[in-house]
Order: structure tokens, then sequence, then C-alpha cells
């Protein structure tokens, strides 16, 4: 209804224009001044007033509460009171072009029931309420496309129970920006896009855009209070140790500090062990059994999100890495050989029970060694390459370290190294040690080494001579060279073989650097990367998003599910243990959830010193604001009325006062 | 039978002279079977009648009885010591209503003049004490037929005002009686009762005769105000606001509790006591009182 500009959202409130004969009536009922008269029982007049008094004062009191109010009222009116209240579509929005973007992470199965479930009954309910064929959407984040057929109520609401949650880690973001873009290519304008998350940070990768002009975005958070959460993220077992430990994460994904018991059952043993965790705090703690058997389980107690509570462990039985230590310049005392400090620093603080086999013999121990029993076969100062027996490697993968010593026969060498692309010339020396360029890169050799441990390096190693390398095209990498680029250090993959080229200045004039902390890392990463330490244990234990973007999952064969999958429909790889098709060791793979699901830290936490939370920084609803006002208006019409009509009474009564 | 017709108030309070409306008022409370009650004992025979149960024996006359067998009692011409003393109340109350209908001392003074009429007529000595703005007005007990006069001019040209009333003159009065006598109160008795009764109780412990005459108005019965007034006081300068609706439930409430109270102790004192409103034919009002049998025995007795 206009009148004039003015447009009235509830015309029939105009009724009330009605109550303005209230006044006129009173102002033309008004009495007069009282009618002077003089009478003689005046007596009984006060005793009639004195009784009187008593009901006046109370009708006093009740007018003055009321002229409180409504002053109360008033204030309350200008102060523009709201109420913040889970949106609820209803008769003014149902033709509105809706978007529903819904979250279904496997964070969203937290709770019970589920947040999943709430939200897809609550989109239901929504749904129903609207025009059967009113513009609507459907977004589930893991694939925004796969329902946009649906474009009407009703067929969303056909589409609703196809939705199903997946394992792999997704996020709101692109199905926000997709609803965005929906928008813009259907014309739909005034639109409401209504979002369905638990609440987490970890549901959106980063925060997104602000909703353009005429968009309203719900955010709906189907959490209702803080969730508790204590969840096993990882299971493995330490490089290097015994079988029978486990290294094991957990994390606390609530916002209260929790006590808990982890317990590690194998076949004959169990663990348990009392745990502190503080709020969002993760945590890794190692247990050893005595014994090594085929299954492990971990078990926390059972909390609001069930799948992460256990976690069935398969321990890797694996032979040990072996190790082959050819030394080229053996000496009587065994202390004034490279070998000695190789071995050493292979084996320093590693227990009995290694998992790590080293085996090392001179040149002429190679004749009647087996090569292909070795994962990695280090070639200390050796003068002459022995190329029969390296042609003899039949093992895929293994590694060859060749460590350029003073014996080193560059002439000898150059025609295998020729083979790989290299080169190498005469030492060189320096009149002072010169300063090492350690240039990491992103080579896996160096991968995971703490920086502390390179600077160690870097200042344990005084260069007085080295081998010349030319790398020339064979596309060696160069972790290791000297300040003006020249390599100490080259690696390279080839057909299933890694080689390594080091000059280690052992032999090139005796330095103290086989003494230097920074010696015990390097020769570790060397070994390690030579026996494919890093490929074997990308296939360990792996989130199930990474084994998906790896490409891993058509090698995968799913030997044991993870515990409390078989009565929720999910889509995408299920937790649990997986053989590898092509592994011919049957190497183990243990996918489990991406850690970043565990995370139930509350996005409202985001902005810090703000009293809105972040997604009302960006401008989303996260509640539909009700403004109070016009409900207050009806009270103070009310109030109003009722006082109008008691002074009026009273001023019938008392005359004027 | 026909209707007895009474005077109508207003038709009286139109006559200008008090004699006139006395004697008129008199003569329309004793026509037919009434019998005067102040006719009582006296030296001179007047004549017989037949006795009726209750006479005194001592009037009977023997002689008439041996000759005619049968009972009667002798009567006197009046020859009476009697006092009575007419205390007119006349504050400011008593002038209700001020507009040109009976205010209720108008009414008060044709009773008192009535009375006064009839006493007077039976050479009984009458008194009259009422108010004025400076004291009491006491006319001493006379019994000559020209005292009359005086006593209705007094009443007649007195206006009633001030806060001084019945009490005032009950005051004055009960000093100056010695004899036993008959004490007649006219009031509107909106007064202190508990100081009434004392007074009461006094004058009936002296041996006196007391008739009370309440005199109020209809308003002050009926409260039939319906507007915003500002009531004055008529004694005091005091006045409240009120509605008359409003209140009035109020008022006949505390009205009806003083009345009650009134007539209580009216009753435990032996006082003839008569609520009289102004719109009561005043003649009606006397003949009823006068007319009561205890009153005429009562009378009996004391002479």
């Amino acid at each position: 209804m206009n009148l004039f500009s003015w447009t009235f959202l509830a015309p029939a409130a105009l009724v009330g224009f009605m109550g303005i004969a209230i006044p006129v009536y009173l102002h033309l009922r008004h009495k007069p001044r009282a009618v002077p008269l003089k009478f003689a029982a005046f007596e009984f007049l006060l005793r009639a007033r004195r009784k009187q008094k008593r009901r006046f004062r109370v009708e006093q009191w009740i007018l003055m509460a009321l002229r409180a109010g409504v002053l109360a009222l008033l204030a309350m009116i200008f102060a523009q009171p709201f109420r913040d209240e889970l949106f609820q579509t209803n008769s003014s929005l149902n033709r509105r072009p809706y978007i529903v973007v819904l979250d279904n992470s496997l964070s969203m199965l937290a709770g019970q029931p589920t947040c999943f479930d709430e939200a897809r009954n609550t989109v239901r309910d929504h749904l129903k309420q609207r025009d059967r064929t009113a513009p609507t959407a459907l977004l589930a984040a893991s694939d925004p496309e796969l329902h946009l057929a649906s474009q009407t109520a009703s067929s969303v609401e056909q589409v609703l129970d196809a939705v199903k949650v997946t394992t792999r880690r997704v996020t709101l973001d692109a199905a926000y920006q997709r609803a965005l873009q929906l928008l813009e290519d259907s014309e739909w304008t005034h639109a409401t896009i209504q979002i369905f998350s638990d609440g987490t940070r970890s549901a959106w990768r980063e925060l997104p855009p602000q909703p353009p002009e005429g968009v309203e975005v719900i955010y709906t958070s189907l959490r209702q209070g803080p969730f508790k959460n204590i969840g096993i993220t990882r299971v493995s077992q330490p490089q290097g140790f015994d079988a029978g430990e486990l290294d094991i994460t957990l994390a606390n994904g609530s916002a209260n500090t929790s006590d808990f018991i982890i317990s590690v059952v194998s076949e004959n043993e169990q663990l348990t062990h009392q745990l502190r965790l503080d709020r969002f705090q993760d945590t890794t703690h190692r247990f050893k059994l005595s014994d090594s058997s085929q299954k492990i389980t971990v078990r926390v107690p059972s909390d609001d999100f069930a799948l992460d509570n256990q976690v069935n462990f398969a321990p890797d039985q694996q032979s040990k890495t072996r190790i082959l230590v050819v030394d080229g310049d053996p000496s009587p005392t065994r202390r004034n050989s490279e070998s000695f400090f190789f071995e050493h620093a292979l084996n320093l603080h590693r227990k009995e029970n290694t998992s790590i086999d080293i085996e090392t013999i001179s040149v002429n121990g190679l004749k009647s060694a087996d090569l292909s029993e070795y994962d990695a076969i280090c070639l200390l100062n050796v003068s002459t390459p022995p190329t029969e027996q390296l042609a003899q490697l039949v093992s895929v993968p293994a590694g060859i370290l060749i460590s350029m010593g003073e014996r080193m026969d560059f002439d000898a060498w150059n025609p295998f190294l020729l083979q790989l692309g290299l080169e190498v010339f005469e030492a060189k020396r320096f009149d002072r040690p010169q300063a090492v360029e350690i240039s990491v890169g992103d080579h896996p050799l160096f991968e995971g080494m703490p920086i502390a441990d390179l600077e160690l390096y870097a200042q344990g190693i005084g260069i007085q001579a080295y081998r010349l390398m030319s790398v020339g095209r064979s596309n060696f990498s160069i972790p290791l060279s000297l300040f003006d680029g020249s390599p100490l250090l080259v690696a390279k993959e080839l057909e299933g073989r890694r080689y390594v080229l080091w000059t280690s200045t052992m032999d090139l004039g005796w330095t103290d650097f086989p003494l230097q902390p920074g010696y015990l890392p390097i020769v570790r990463k060397i070994t390690d990367y030579l026996s494919f330490k890093d490929a074997k244990a990308q296939s360990d234990t792996l989130p199930v998003d990474d084994a998906l973007r790896l490409g891993l999952m058509d090698q995968l064969v799913l030997q044991e599910a993870q515990e409390g999958y078989a009565d929720v429909p999910v889509t995408g790889p299920i937790p649990g243990i997986y053989t590898r098709r092509d592994s011919q060791n049957a190497q183990l793979t243990h996918l489990v959830i991406d850690p970043a699901e565990l995370d139930f830290r509350p996005i409202k936490d985001q902005v810090e010193g703000s009293p809105a939370s972040a997604m009302e920084e960006l401008g989303f609803k996260e509640f539909s604001r009700l403004d109070l006002a016009p409900n207050l208006l009806w009270w103070l019409f009310g109030f109003v009325l009722i006082e109008t009509w008691i002074a009026g009474r009273l001023s019938l009564k008392w005359g004027s006062r | 039978m026909k209707q007895k017709a009474f005077l109508d108030p207003e038709v009286l309070a139109g006559i200008k002279n008090l004699v006139v409306r006395a004697r008129t008022v008199v003569e329309g409370a004793l026509v037919g079977e009434h019998v005067s009650p102040f006719r009582g004992g006296s030296i001179e025979f007047a004549q017989h009648r037949p006795y009726t149960p209750g006479d005194e024996l001592r009037y009977i006359d023997w002689r008439l009885l041996a000759r005619t067998d049968q009972l009667h009692v002798k009567q006197f011409e009046v020859t009476t010591n009697l006092r009575a003393y007419l205390l007119v109340d006349a504050s400011g109350s008593m002038a209700y209503p001020e507009s040109a209908s009976l205010s209720k001392y108008s009414y008060a003074s044709l009773l008192a003049s009535a009375l006064a009429y009839v006493l007077i007529q039976q050479s009984d000595a009458v008194s009259l004490c009422t108010n004025e703005p400076d004291g009491v007005r006491y006319l001493p007990p006379r019994s000559q037929i020209a005292y009359l006069k005086q006593i209705l001019s007094l009443l007649d040209q007195h206006a009633p005002q001030g806060e001084e009333g019945v009490m005032a003159l009950v005051r004055h009065v009960q000093d100056r009686v010695s004899h036993r006598s008959l004490i007649i109160l006219m009031s509107d008795f909106f007064v202190d009762l508990d100081q009434l009764n004392q007074r009461i109780k006094y004058l009936r412990g002296r041996g006196h005769d007391l008739m009370v005459f309440q005199v109020i108005h209809p308003d002050e019965v009926a409260f039939p105000f319906q507007r915003f007034y500002e009531f004055h006081c008529m004694e005091t300068p005091e006045t409240l606001t009120a509605d008359g609706r409003s209140i009035r439930d109020h008022y006949l409430e505390a009205f009806q509790e003083h009345q009650d109270k009134l007539k209580d102790i009216m009753r435990q004192a032996g006082v003839d006591f008569t609520s009289v409103t102004t719109d009561q034919p005043p003649d009606r009002v006397l003949a009823r009182h006068l007319n009561q049998p205890h009153r005429a025995q009562k009378l009996r007795k004391m002479y």
C-alpha cells in the first residue's frame, strides 16, 4: 500500500488510526471545572474521600507504571533492538532465488545427530516452505557442479538425499565461488545464499570474498555448542627404529583442555596411558610394544566425532635397509678409514635392533658380493669403478654413492660417469678453507632436514681441496656447491636408481669434517635418499586427499577399513589399511583422515579484538536479524491505550487533578 | 376511606407568617381523633370520658359509676407547670440547601413553632435556645400567649451560620434548667456523637424528658449528585473536589454508619428520637410523634 512515497509492510496497522477517536472523544467528553456546592454533611464526604483515596493510590501506581513503561518502550524503540535468529525462509522470501551451499566434508559427521543430517533436514524444511518452482540450487562442497541441473525447489529436494559426505579434503571455497558465478550467470538478483557448515575454521581454505550487492549470505553453523574431540591423526613407525615402536599423533580439536586415556592394543599386549592435551593442540607420542604384531589398534575415548577415535595400524614387516659400504682406502688402523666414520655416522644412537644393516667390505670384496641384496651401495674413495659388479646390480630401487677421495682415478671413472652425463677433473686445492654454499632448493635429498643441521654442515666444513665436477647436460641436481657454484654434491634418479657423487674432502687432505656435528645428518640423508626412504615413507601413512592427489588409489587395495565407516554413507576412499598392487614386498599403506577435518576450531575466533566474527566482518549473516522495534511499537500502542483508558477513567472520577 | 391529606412542606414554606404556619401545622396534627398528649393533671374539671385500660384509678369518677354503672374517668383543664426548652440548631449546616427550597433550619423552625404553639396554648412555659454568630441566643421559659410571638419572631428572623451547633445549645441549657423539664432538640446532629452521647446521658440523668428531632435533607440521605463538585463545608472553609458518582457509595456508607450510631445512642438513653427529612409533611411528623402511646404515657406520668 502506498501513501505518497511511503510503503507500508503492514497496512493493517493503519486500523490504529481509529484510535484517534479516543482522545477526541475524551476531549469532547471532558468535564468542565467542578461545580461549587455547599454541602452540610461534609464530614461524611471527608470520610468517603479517605476510603476512596486508597483505591485512588492503587490506580495512580498502575498509571505511573504504565507511563514509565511507555517511556521505557520509547527508549527501546529508538535504540532499535534486534534479535538474531536462525534463518528461516518465510512467505516473503519463498520466491527469492535461494542457493544452498552444503559442506559435505567428513567433519560434518560430528555430533549426534550429525551436522550433516541436521543440515539436510534444515534444507529440506526450507525447500518445503518455498514455492515449488522458485529458483533454487544446491552446491555440494565436494563437487559444486554435480547437482546444478536441478534449479527448482522441488527438483533440489529430490536430489538432496544424493549428497553424501566425502572423505576427501574439501572446503567451501570452490562451492561459494561457484554460487556467486551461478548468480551472475543466471542473472538472479536479490538472492539468498545459505551456507551450511560445521562452523569450523577448517571448512574454508581462505576467507571468502564479500557477497555482491543484493546478495544475502546466511552462514549457518550446525554445530550447537563446543564439540569435544580427541582424534588420532596419524600412526606411523619411526624411521630407523624398532619395528615395535609407533609414533602416534593426537589432536585436540575442541576448545577445552582434555584428559583422556589412549590405549594401544596388539595381539598380545595392551598399553594405556593417561594424557592431557590443551585446546586445539596436537602432540606426538612414541609407544613401544615388546612384540611386533601384524595389527595394532590405537584407541581414544569416544567423543562427538567418532571416526577418528580408533585407528588400526599394520606395522611394516619389511626387512631392514641394507647398506653396503665399499672402502676404497682401507687402513690397518680402523679409525683412519673413511668407512669407519661413515659407518659410525649411520649407527650412532641407533639401538641394537636397528632397522638398518651396514656391511663394509674392501674393493676386493666386491667380486664376491651380491649387490642385488643391498638398498644402497656406497663407494668410498674407490680408485676404479667396479663396472662389472655395478652392471649386475638388478635391485630396483637402489642407490649408488660415489664419494670422491684422493685415491680416485678420474681417468678410470670418467667413462663410467660419462654414461651418466658427468665428468670429473683433478682435485683443486685452496690456500685457506672456503665457505660452502648450500643450495638445498627443493631437492628431496634434504627434504625434511632441519635448517639447523644444514647450518652445522656449512659451519663444520672447511673446504681445502675438492674434485672438480662437470654436470654438463646430465640434469644432475646440485644440492651442495661452493660459494662460486662449483658442485660439491650432485644427485640424480635414473631408471629406478639414484646416484650421488660427493666430494667429501675426507681424503683430499685430512680434515676434522667427520667429527663435526654436520657430518652425521648429511650422511644419513644421503643413505636415506639412496635407499628410497622418502618414497617408502610417502606410501606409509598418508591422508586420503594426498593419495588421490598422487594418483595412488589405482594401486591401492583396501584390506581393512577403519572403524565406524561401515554404517556411514560416504564417498571417496575409505580410511584404512591398503596394500599396493605393484609392491614387490607387499608394502602397506595407511590412509587417514585429513588432520584439518579433526580441527573444530570455530571460525568465530578468527578475528581478534573484534566483537564481530570473521563471517560477520565479511558481511555474512550468521543469523537472520529480527528487528524488534515493530513488536515494541505494538506494545507501546497497547500501553498508551491502557494508559489513556485509565487516565480517562480517573479523569471522569476525579476531575481535574 | 378518605385519603388523609398532609401539608406540603414547600407550601408551608410559602406562608410568610410563622404564627400562621405553626397554627396550621398544629391544626393539621391534632385534627380528628388526635388527643393532645400534654393534657394532664388539673384542678378544674373539664369532662368525662370512658375508662380505658391503663387509666389511673384515681381519676375514675366513682359517683358516676354508682349512677350509671359505667366506668368513666375525669379530665381536668390544664394548669401545668411544664417547662419546655426548645433547642433549635442554627449552625451553618442547617442552612442546607441554600436554594429557594425549604432549608433544614426552616423545617426545624416550623416544627419548633408548632410545638411552641401547642405548649403555650396549654399554658406551659416555653423557652427557646438557638445559635447566634457570637454565642447562644436564649429566651427564658414563659407561658404567656404574647411570648409565643417573640419566640416565633426570633426563629423566623434568624439565619443559620457558624460552626457552633446543637452541642453549644445543650451546654448552654444544661446548667440553667433546674427543674425536670421537657427538652426538645432539633438539629441535623452532624456532630461528634461521642460528645453528644455524654450530653444526652447527662440531661437524662438530671431527669429531663428529651424529644429529639433530627432534621436532614433528602440530598443528604440519597446523595443524588452526578457531576463534579467542589463541595464547600457550610461551617468551615474546607472544600473537597470529587465526582458525585464515584464518592456516593463511600458517602452513603459513612452516613449510614453515623445514623445507626445516633439511633443507638438515643435508644440506649431512652430518648424519643425522630429522624425526618425536609420533604416529609411537618404536621404528619408532629402528629406521629405526639400521639405515640409512649409519649402520652410519659407525659401523664410526669404531670
